[in-house]
């Protein structure tokens, strides 16, 4: 039987391109079955499997996606994107798989929910999905002395580039900062550019710069407009925990 | 008056206000546009936060003024009412709407008003607020603006052109109830703006498709609401006038407003009623079953039983009333009788219809495609079998099913004198007696 090859890529979009690139010339020579792609470094090496590390190359993770992007509707590209910036250690590898399904049937994969593989795809795209629709809501920006947006978030998958698509397209004549906390990465907008994410950044925990003169009152304004609209007829603590969980109302200035 | 009492005023007078959506409009943002400007929209809406009623806010839901010449017995703001009063200027609610965005506290305006002086005054400066907001504090975001019964067709014309959604408020389902309960309106005032913006929304439609330049009028489509349990309709009543409203109105959306006690007054409910929100779920389960699943007003609920089942949903409901159409198979049934099985939505109805091309779906497949087994199982087939073989297609046995929470598996247990527990060494009592 042939050894089992395990390949560590990076954690990351192009890492995991690259990676699947890589696995490719792999998989064509020692078998489907007998090569595993992983982006986080083993807690326990397996006796019987071989691990070799992976450089990630940019020029083969544009390879991979345009090909992708080229020969699938645009839900696949969409999909795989979604997977790699999701909180899930076995990504790289459901993706490997994935994109060899994509190449076996091509688009019909949408559809092949019985393929489990496929089904693990849709089920996490929708929780990055859903986690990056409440961000869009939940993220609240303070204004610093220099007119410059801060924000802080601590979410579950990186979600980072998503909210820069979304906010850059909003804000764009603002300078703002989007503060991962637990990834500790920095997303810069400035002014009519596009953005820039910086990695390993350490902020002591986003508590830097000082607040605007006026930031204070607006604050202010919006606790007592979010304490007003409420009808306390109506009272309903378990609808209000359940759309808007507990883990998101750490950074929100109304329940601050 | 400072801005932060105003604020406090007039968002506690539009606080009964229902429609604080944000959806139906999709616009980029000015992007690299040197004249400045802020702000998109998104055709899902975006919930901001929820307050402590569990509502959704996304919108800054505020009145312009809570000053009104109109005495309607239901309203907080009614001109009898000692109350304190207010009034925005049109600059403090621009400036409030873009510091409020920019921090991305909300996803835009909600403005209504009370009547100052007559309602062309009072939709005049709903107007010059939109336009303020709009052309020189450069605001892209998302707007709703009420529609004053009463105001001139210019005015609602010109605000319609720079707003996303617009809503001219019902207020009472009958014209009777809005004679006794709002002695300054009439129906007819009501539904002709209702009418002017949705003859205004299908121009547009031509417009927009022929000439490059034609501006958006009220892309996001209108609204409106209505306030149920101040008089005494029956729902039959309720869900035919929302019926009618979709029909010849093409509203977006008719919201409903379970009647909050404000006022003490011979023609409404005493003070201490509670406000009818389980009336208020059933009518919105009525209106998606109206929008979604291709229900009829009258399928329903009708004259001879015009109120709704307290114990059941309003789809459980029909369907136990036409068991001769049920068990459905899932194989082979089309959309539309899979969309009549409770427990099934338009999403798993989809799925379905979809997944049932590439293999024959067993019980297994459709809880996973989100099918809700708990009600849909006492309805449904696949591939010809029922899940549990004891189930009876009967009235009785379904509503007690339904309505105990009971498990079919578990009463098949029950019912045949099936028990069973674990085996411990111990403390089996035959043991332990014949140890001892």
């Amino acid at each position: 039987m042939e050894q089992t090859k395990v390949l560590l890529c990076e954690n990351s979009f192009e890492g995991i391109m690259s990676g699947v690139y890589d696995g490719w010339i792999y998989r064509n020579r020692y078998g489907r079955e007998n090569v595993r792609l992983q982006c986080s470094r083993p807690d326990n090496y397996n006796l019987f499997y071989e691990y070799i590390n992976l450089n990630t190359s940019i020029e083969k993770a544009v390879k991979v996606s345009e090909s992708v992007k080229k020969k699938f509707n645009g839900k696949v590209f969409y999909n795989i994107y979604m997977t790699t910036v999701s909180e899930e250690d076995d990504k790289a590898d459901i993706l490997f798989r994935y994109i060899q399904y994509a190449y076996d049937m091509g688009d019909r994969i949408l559809e092949c929910m019985a393929i489990p593989e496929v089904m693990s795809v849709t089920k996490i795209c929708k929780r990055v999905w859903f986690e990056y629709d409440h961000f869009r809501g939940f993220i609240r920006f303070t204004e610093m002395n220099n007119n410059t947006l801060k924000a802080k978030i601590q979410p579950k998958n990186d979600i980072l580039e998503l909210l820069g698509e979304h906010f850059k397209d909003r804000l764009a004549n603002e300078n703002f900062l989007i503060e991962d906390i637990g990834r500790k990465k920095v997303l810069l907008h400035k002014k009519e550019c596009d953005f820039v994410i910086y990695n390993n950044i350490v902020t002591d925990n986003g508590n830097y710069g000082i607040m605007s003169d006026r930031e204070k009152t607006y604050e202010d304004l919006w606790r007592v407009f979010f304490d007003t609209i409420a009808i306390k007829e109506r009272n309903n603590n378990e609808l209000q925990r359940n759309n808007l969980p507990l883990r998101y109302r750490k950074y929100m200035t109304e329940f601050i | 008056m400072e801005i932060m009492d105003k604020l406090r005023i007039l968002a506690d007078a539009a606080k009964y206000d229902v429609a604080c959506t944000s959806s139906g409009s999709s616009r980029k943002g000015k992007v690299n546009n040197h004249t400045g400007g802020i702000g998109n929209t998104v055709s899902c809406g975006i919930c901001h936060t929820f307050s402590a009623d569990g509502r959704c806010v996304s919108l800054l839901k505020i009145l312009m003024t809570n000053n009104c010449v109109y005495d309607c017995k239901y309203c907080q703001n009614r001109k009898s009412n000692d109350i304190e009063r207010a009034q925005f200027e049109p600059e403090e609610i621009c400036r409030l709407t873009m510091e409020f965005y920019r921090r991305n506290y909300i996803e835009g305006l909600f403005l209504s008003s009370g009547i100052i002086d007559n309602p062309d005054r009072t939709m005049e400066l709903l107007y010059r607020t939109i336009f303020l907001l709009r052309n020189i504090y450069k605001f892209n975001g998302y707007i709703h603006v009420k529609g004053i019964p009463g105001a001139s067709e210019e005015l609602i014309q010109m605000t319609g052109f720079m707003a996303d959604r617009m809503s001219v408020n019902l207020e009472l389902p009958t014209a009777e109830g809005l004679k006794l309960l709002a002695p300054n309106k009439n129906r007819k005032n009501i539904v002709t703006p209702m009418k002017q913006i949705q003859t205004g929304i299908n121009q547009n439609r031509y417009d927009i498709k022929n000439y490059n330049n034609a501006q958006e009028f009220v892309p996001a489509g209108q609204s409106t609401q209505m306030i149920i349990g101040a008089t005494n309709e029956s729902d039959y009543q309720l869900v035919s006038v929302s019926e009618a409203l979709y029909k010849n109105f093409q509203m977006k959306r008719v919201f409903y407003s379970a009647y909050v006690p404000v006022n003490e007054d011979s023609s409404l409910p005493s003070l201490d009623t509670t406000p009818p929100m389980l009336r208020e779920h059933r009518l919105y389960q009525a209106d998606f079953m109206m929008r979604f699943y291709g229900f009829k007003a009258k399928e329903i609920l009708s004259e001879d039983n015009p109120n709704f089942n307290v114990f059941l949903d309003p789809k459980c409901d029909w369907a136990l009333k036409h068991l001769e159409r049920y068990p459905i198979e899932i194989n082979k049934a089309d959309y539309y009788s899979l969309l009549r099985i409770p427990g099934i939505g338009p999403v798993s109805a989809k799925r379905i219809v979809s997944a049932r091309k590439h293999n024959v779906l067993g019980f297994d497949d459709i809880r996973k495609m989100g099918v809700v087994l708990k009600r849909a199982v006492y309805f449904i087939t696949c591939n010809g079998k029922m899940m549990y073989y004891n189930m009876k297609m009967n009235e009785d046995y379904i509503t007690r099913q339904l309505l105990g929470n009971n498990n079919p598996r578990r009463t098949f247990v029950e019912e045949n004198n099936i028990s069973y527990r674990q085996l411990s060494l111990f403390d089996d009592e035959q043991v332990l007696q014949t140890g001892s």
